[in-house]
């Protein structure tokens, strides 16, 4: 009997012993938790729709709040996320979205297709750019296509269609945000969603996202909990606490010794020894902004940019793939150089063609001294006796554009070429010299995203939607070509049509491609779950999905 | 004295007028609060400038530093040009924090530094007192920043080793802080590194200010007349040379606790503390001049105010000095 009994507990133990090895071995976490993240910047205000709170970091929280049609995935693959399917019809431009049949607002009410019809009707509002607050809205390209009367709503409210005046190509970044008709409708939209996403006639936080905003303590960190009603994978967190940390070294500190649970910082080369610290993971990727450097053709510039030969010769002095080993070695050692204005390295539709102004600086040279040009005492090149030197601006402060620059400047000296530095603070940079063509080479970053269409704005002449064509480069081809592009609904032609205009700006070199910034998702091993998202979503895309063990 | 009061008041209006408009005008003229919008490739030209206009950034300087003084007096200070939050609320929050960092490290610093003057002084040319020499230069000559991030790096390095949690390295409380002895528990631990930090430069000063004053007066007529009298030594040191020592420490103190309003731009921003200086350069990097200015008008009244305090401290603790 006390055998027996003595088996049976042997048993027991092992069993229980097996029980919690396996629970060792499988996977750690359990719901619940909090994750700190540190975030670099603190939001200014948090309605994504207005532009004095169109911020990177509003950006990532925001969208666990208010959810829109798609998820862009890392693949760069557009999900359905609010929408069970969208429908796109020709001749003319339709799209119908199917809302889902259980998303519905935290506070019971479905999402519906009053909040798409609500949230163009917003967006389209001129009044509130005439607001002394809010800043305007961010973005009304492609909403001003549709035509509202034309709009129609069936399937009991859950769903919509908006008819297209033109073809618009990039209609799939329309509606990333949809707002919530019966909370906000006959409000001031330029003071809603400011401190929070109260809900201004009942004063209660609104969601329809995986979290629902709980408070924010300006200054030091912001709090999100759980939304128990999402219509997606219930998050398993209980919460997320934003933590601000605006120092880089901070940021490194706070995650090394735990006092935040991850970070999403811009690279800089100290976070070089995060790869290496125990207890903490890092992924990095080739993320969406690139470096280039811009060159003023225009009256501003310098006189001597003007001519091909000289751009040429500047690009080929530039040894890029030193320079990215230079300044990103430490940091991703898996970057390469970038060939294309349009599409990024990590775009199925990319095609390198740059490649033909690769280094080679015994060519340079020879293009230089081709067309007149002498060698002075100092080793710089006089052309037409104009020297070949140029201004070179960036943003002051900035550790890694500054080694950047280190580099390049050494690189085109040894080809005759002279750099000097005049980096400036950045609201000057991009408020004052940028837009109004007041420089003679610009380093600085643009944002690529999933659509090409926003480039157009880069590329077109100035007098034809080049809004933002600092360099005074045109090319009515280009401009055709991107016209084109925007109107293509069909991804393969398209695609063409945006790689002919990259070939053709890159056969008159009006800009320098340098490389795409990794991005560098760091987090400790007690947090799971995480997956690095170089698109426009962010870190935070799948942060339902995440779990902290203790 | 009075009168003299009324007139250093009176005297300071202008120049805090002046001092706004200029600050006003440098940070208006030197940055574009809409340089941002520029990167915005949805943004039109039209829109950008419509935009200006709500925001009166298309009127002339003057007139906007006038719209400027109305939202100060009437609004507390109104909204920023690049953010819609109330400026009044942000300052205020901010003021306190940077009070509660830099009234520990001005209050620490005067204990730390004073005892080590009066030490070094009466131990003058001792190993105590060539010690505490060496290590007031080589407190000056650390910079702020770099003592901050060592900090930083070993007590996260101690966390690492060892788990154990001495300071924290970044903001000004934990995630759930707890309330009563648990909060101010917190709050210390966050605040000590940067604490330490300032302390540093502060104690080298003050230290070294006490020991020169004190050495003036322990050597003076009266104090070799007060032991000619037979005082024991500490009554002569306590009753006669601290005090007289004291009096321009006090006043040193008076004009620096003015220009802890203006907070610590560089610990601030190493440390994640909300406090003043981060509020400042985060303004100023914007290109927002009305969150500057309005930190101007706290700190510029602080100091005017307490240099005002210092002077009339002068005369009450000094019988010889006489204000008309």
């Amino acid at each position: 009997m006390v055998r027996r009994l003595a088996w049976l507990v042997a048993l027991c133990a092992l069993v229980s012993g097996v029980g919690v090895l396996s629970g060792a071995s499988a996977h750690p976490s359990a719901a619940g938790g909090t994750l700190v993240f540190g975030s670099e910047q603190e939001p200014p205000c948090m309605n994504l729709n207005l532009n004095d709170c169109n911020n990177t970091w509003a950006n990532y929280y925001g969208q666990l709040v208010l959810r829109g049609t798609y998820m862009v995935n890392p693949q760069f693959v557009y999900t359905n996320d609010l929408v069970s399917s969208v429908n796109l019809q020709l001749n003319p431009q339709r799209v119908t979205y199917n809302i889902r049949p259980d998303a519905n607002w935290n506070d019971g009410k479905p999402v519906t297709a009053q909040d798409y019809v609500f949230t163009l009707s917003t967006i389209m509002n001129m009044a509130w750019d005439s607001k002394p607050t809010g800043g305007g809205i961010v973005s009304r390209t492609g909403f001003d296509q549709i035509i509202p009367s034309k709009t129609k709503i069936f399937n009991h409210n859950k769903s919509v269609t908006f008819t297209f005046k033109t073809n618009y190509a990039d209609w799939k970044d329309l509606f990333s945000i949809i707002l919530p008709q019966h909370a906000l409708v006959g409000t001031d939209f330029s003071t809603d969603f400011i401190n929070d996403f109260k809900n201004p006639k009942n004063g209660q936080e609104i969601s329809d996202g995986p979290f629902v905003f709980q408070s924010w303590n300006h200054g030091s960190d912001m709090t999100l909990v759980r939304n128990p009603t999402f219509y997606g994978n219930k998050a398993k967190l209980s919460s997320i606490v934003a933590k601000f940390l605006t120092d880089s070294n901070s940021e490194i500190q706070a995650v090394r010794g735990g006092e935040v649970d991850a970070i999403y910082p811009q690279p800089q080369l100290p976070l070089a020894d995060l790869r290496t610290t125990p207890g903490v993971t890092v992924q990095s990727h080739l993320g969406p902004i690139y470096e280039h450097i811009d060159i003023e053709v225009g009256p501003n510039g310098n006189p001597l940019a003007k001519f091909a030969w000289v751009r040429q010769a500047l690009m080929m002095s530039i040894d890029r793939a030193a320079l990215v080993k230079a300044v990103f070695s430490t940091l991703n050692p898996n970057l390469t150089p970038l060939g294309n204005v349009i599409y990024l390295n990590n775009e199925p539709q990319y095609v390198d063609h740059f490649k033909q102004w690769n280094y080679n600086a015994a060519k340079a040279k020879q293009l230089i001294e081709s067309h007149g040009c002498t060698k002075g005492s100092d080793g710089i090149y006089s052309c037409n006796g104009t020297r070949l030197s140029f201004q070179f601006e960036s943003t002051a402060g900035n550790q890694l554009r500054q080694l950047a620059f280190s580099v390049i400047q050494q690189q085109l000296k040894a080809n005759g070429i002279e750099v000097v530095n005049n980096f400036k603070p950045s609201n000057i940079y991009f408020g004052s010299d940028l837009p109004n063509g007041n420089y003679q080479l610009a380093m600085f970053a643009w944002s690529g995203g999933v659509d090409p269409a926003p480039n157009t704005s880069i590329w077109s002449c100035p007098n034809d939607g080049g809004t933002q064509n600092y360099m005074d480069f045109c090319d009515p081809k280009v401009d055709s070509l991107f016209k084109k592009g925007n109107a293509e609904l069909d991804p393969g032609i398209r695609q063409k049509y945006y790689n002919q205009a990259d070939f053709l700006i890159a056969k008159d070199l009006p800009t320098i491609p340098l490389y795409q910034k990794p991005t560098f998702l760091v987090y400790r091993n007690t947090v799971h779950g995480m997956t690095d998202n170089v698109t426009q979503a962010g870190p935070m895309w799948d942060a339902e999905n995440w779990t902290v063990s203790k | 004295m009075l009168t003299f009061i009324i007139r250093r008041l009176l005297l300071s209006i202008p120049v805090l007028i002046a001092a706004t408009f200029l600050i006003f005008v440098f940070v208006s003229v030197s940055s574009n609060p809409l340089a941002q919008l520029y990167q915005n490739p949805h943004i039109t030209r039209a829109e950008i400038k419509t935009i200006a206009h709500a925001k009166g950034l298309d009127q002339p300087v003057v007139e906007r530093y006038w719209v400027w003084v109305k939202e100060a007096v009437l609004h507390k200070f109104g909204t920023g040009l690049t953010s819609p939050l109330p400026i009044w609320p942000q300052l205020t929050r901010v003021l306190g924090h940077t009070l509660q960092l830099l009234v520990s490290v001005l209050v620490l610093s005067v204990l730390i530094g004073v005892a080590v003057g009066i030490f070094s002084a009466i131990r003058q040319y001792s190993i105590f007192d060539y010690t505490a020499t060496t290590l007031s230069f080589i407190g000056f000559a650390m910079p702020v920043f770099w003592i901050a991030l060592i900090l930083q790096v070993i007590f996260t390095d101690i966390w690492v080793s060892w788990h154990v949690r001495i300071f924290y390295t970044s903001g000004l409380s934990s995630v759930d802080p707890g309330h009563g002895f648990h909060f101010l528990l917190d709050r210390a631990q966050h605040l000590a590194l940067p604490v330490i930090a300032l302390c540093m430069l502060s104690v080298a000063g003050y230290s070294r200010y006490m020991r020169a004053s004190m050495l003036e007066v322990i050597n003076s007529d009266y104090t070799r007349t007060a032991r000619a009298k037979g005082l024991p030594e500490w009554r002569v040191i306590a009753r006669h040379v601290f005090r007289n020592a004291l009096i321009p420490l006090t006043t040193q103190i008076a004009l620096d606790f003015g220009g802890l309003f203006a907070g610590a731009v560089v610990t601030e921003q190493i440390f994640a503390l909300d406090g003043m200086g981060k509020f400042y350069i985060t303004a100023l990097f914007a290109g927002d001049p009305y969150p500057v200015m309005a930190w101007l008008v706290v700190v510029a009244i602080m100091v005017i105010l307490f240099n005002l305090l210092a002077d009339i401290l002068y005369g009450f603790l000094d019988p010889r000095i006489r204000y008309e």
